[in-house]
């Protein structure tokens, strides 16, 4: 019952006539930048940033958070039509997207995915409601060796779980650990690591870091692998989105199979959509009676893991808005919206921002419901934005982030630490080190070092304090599984390989 | 393994970061260590770095993911990116946002692999335009459109 005022107030929140026209503008400008392929959402929200300083915070994140979750829905749009995925949470529909294109099929797909989506995203919009206020109900109650032990694990998670080396995902997180501590320290005032430059006593800025990082550094990759021809595309009509009966009966088992798996992958720390929609896939391909024809261009092929990228980009938001801990980049950068907004996000959040926790909620609704609408009917001239050539995107976007840096302090300073975490970024992106864990680390250090000190110093020293409660000890646990299954994993592919090829006897080496 | 059949990446990278690692170690010996029940300002960012140049030395001598391929890398995209930021931040205060915005775009439009030269032309024009209009009409970013 609480829930369902709870809720209402939050839609009343949601309809007003500002949140609803930024939350039309985040989902239309998701959908655009979800279609084109070279620009993710990552880096439009922090293109974006700027211009939400001056806006009331609950209208800020509606409308970053509309371009998160509308990048998903205009991503599919790409994979269908052109074999390429908007983003690489998408890149899975291709499989089964782009056959359906050749078949004829295109309007079908896109409207499957289009309604898989929106229920994929809804359910999770669900669990949200009811959990999210609970897990902060419970986390009220933690202390600061609970804060420490969960963020540890979240970041822990965050670089073993996600794709690629985990050695090089710890060393990321570290190093965003030490490039937190850069500025002033709290507790004592004195200047830590700021390389003697005055600009650096505030911090480096979350902003100019996720935009080196991710804007330059990606626009640039793009660029290097880019093969300079524009894309070939038809126009999608109205009367082709209707799926036929037998579509609709394929795809409902893999949609709430996608949806559970999305969920539940959203809320753990560094399994983003992406990897939710291909073990949704995977998940199907097992599953089915016929996994032979998974890529010839089946409903099945694009249902699943369009429900399971939806419903995760929603259920991401369940820790970051309960703990005020982020599961990947995306949310790092939203939770660095709402801190230069003066708000800490956390389990206090639900209680004292009600009007932004309850109306964010009630905007994700309205925006995927906008996103319904903006996608079916209002599909072909969404299309259209395809025709626009890269090569005057990408310039107009650089100069874009050089007014948005400029804009944090109206200083020129912060643009610098743009080109430096640009070059490191593109080393990072051709070198494979995967760069969102090096944001939470960032993100989430002073709050560890904060709590670590607090911590010990109750505990008068003792480092139990960190492992004599059952979610302190939890987490341990479930970061040293974590720790011992990604180390032991290229250690028994080294053996097995070893064994596959003995040594022959007398060979001389090199 | 061999280390010549390793990447730079891999190689090269790990020795970066165990290298900043280290620096950062040595740097928060300047600070008050303190001790464990009441930690400095150095204590943190000493283990942070001890840990940070171990996981690098690691990263140096057991990743081995980037294959040798051959991709073309093309510096020249990459100055031109980075050289565009640069005299952008350069000339806003000298010059003002429009002729650094002009710059920006003349020089950025040689990271294209295939620049065309009428695209880029009506760029130059129309992204000053529509920045000066956006940003120091409409946000009343205080700097100024053309300065000397």
């Amino acid at each position: 019952m609480e829930t369902l005022i709870n809720l209402q107030s939050g839609f009343m929140v949601a309809l007003q006539p500002e949140n609803l026209l930024f939350c039309l503008i985040g989902v239309t400008l998701g959908t655009v930048i979800g279609l084109l392929p070279g620009i993710g959402a990552l880096s439009t929200i922090s293109m974006l940033l700027p211009v939400t300083f001056y806006m009331d915070p609950t209208t800020a994140i509606i409308m970053l958070a509309g371009v998160f979750y509308g990048a998903q829905y205009g991503g599919s749009t790409a994979s269908i039509l052109l074999n390429i995925p908007g983003t690489s949470t998408n890149a899975i529909t291709c499989l089964d997207g782009h056959p359906m294109a050749k078949q004829g099929r295109a309007g079908v797909a896109l409207a499957i995915t289009t309604w898989t989506s929106f229920i994929g995203g809804t359910f999770s919009i669900l669990v949200l409601v009811f959990l999210a206020p609970f897990i902060a109900r419970v986390a009220l109650q933690f202390g600061a060796a609970e804060y420490f032990s969960i963020a540890v694990f979240g970041l822990i998670a965050a670089s073993t779980l996600s794709p690629g080396s985990a050695l090089k995902g710890l060393a990321m997180v570290v190093l965003g650990l030490v490039l937190g501590l850069v500025g002033m320290d709290i507790n004592s005032g004195v200047q830590r690591l700021n390389l003697g430059m005055l600009e650096l006593s505030d911090g480096l800025n979350i902003v100019a870091l996720a935009m080196g990082l991710f804007g330059v550094a990606e626009i640039l990759v793009n660029l290097l692998r880019t093969s300079a021809t524009p894309f070939a595309i038809g126009n999608v009509s109205f009367k082709s989105l209707f799926p036929t009966r037998q579509d609709v009966r394929d795809s409902t088992f893999p949609t709430v199979r996608g949806m559970l798996i999305g969920c539940l992958c959203g809320i753990l720390p560094g399994v983003g959509p992406t990897i939710a929609s291909f073990m949704a896939y995977a998940a199907e391909r097992k599953v089915s009676r016929h996994p032979e024809k998974f890529g010839t261009g089946i409903v099945e092929g694009i249902a699943a893991p369009e429900a399971a990228n939806n419903a995760s980009v929603q259920s991401a938001f369940i820790p970051t808005l309960s703990l005020g801990i982020p599961g990947d980049s995306v949310m790092a950068v939203l939770l660095g919206a709402l801190l230069i907004h003066g708000i800490v996000p956390g389990p206090t959040l639900v209680i004292d921002q009600p009007q932004l926790f309850w109306g964010l909620i009630a905007s994700f609704w309205i925006g995927n419901l906008i996103l319904l609408l903006l996608n079916l009917p209002l599909i072909g001239v969404f299309v259209q934005i395809l025709r626009i050539p890269y090569d005057a995107l990408y310039i107009a976007m650089l100069f874009f982030i050089c007014v948005g840096v400029f804009t944090i302090r109206n200083n020129v300073f912060d643009i610098f630490v743009v080109i430096f975490f640009g070059i490191v970024g593109t080393m990072m992106i051709l070198g494979r080190y995967p760069a969102a864990p090096l944001l939470l680390g960032f993100l989430l250090g002073p709050m560890i070092e904060e709590n670590m000190r607090r911590a010990l110093l109750l505990s008068r020293g003792d480092v139990f304090t960190f492992v004599d409660s059952p979610i302190t000890a939890a987490c341990m646990i479930f970061s040293a599984i974590a720790l011992i299954w990604s180390f032991w994993q290229p250690v028994s592919q080294m053996l097995k390989r070893r064994r596959a090829t003995p040594k022959p006897l007398g060979s001389t080496q090199e | 393994m061999k280390l010549r059949e390793r990447s730079l990446f891999d190689v090269g990278g790990g020795a970066v970061i165990a290298l900043c690692g280290l620096l950062v170690a040595l740097q928060s010996l300047a600070y008050p260590l303190g001790q464990v029940t009441r930690m400095g300002p150095g204590y943190f960012p000493l283990m942070a770095g001890i840990l940070l140049c171990l996981l690098g030395t690691l990263v140096a001598l057991f990743t081995n993911e980037v294959e040798k391929t051959s991709e073309t890398t093309r510096i020249k995209a990459a100055i031109a990116v980075f050289a565009a930021i640069l005299v952008w931040a350069l000339l806003l205060d000298r010059f003002g946002m429009i002729p650094a915005t002009v710059a920006l775009v003349l020089i950025a439009a040689f990271a294209h692999p295939k620049p065309n030269p009428r695209r880029v032309i009506i760029t130059a024009v129309a992204l000053p335009l529509l920045g000066w209009g956006l940003f120091i009409q409409g946000l009343g970013l205080p700097v100024a459109a053309f300065s000397w």
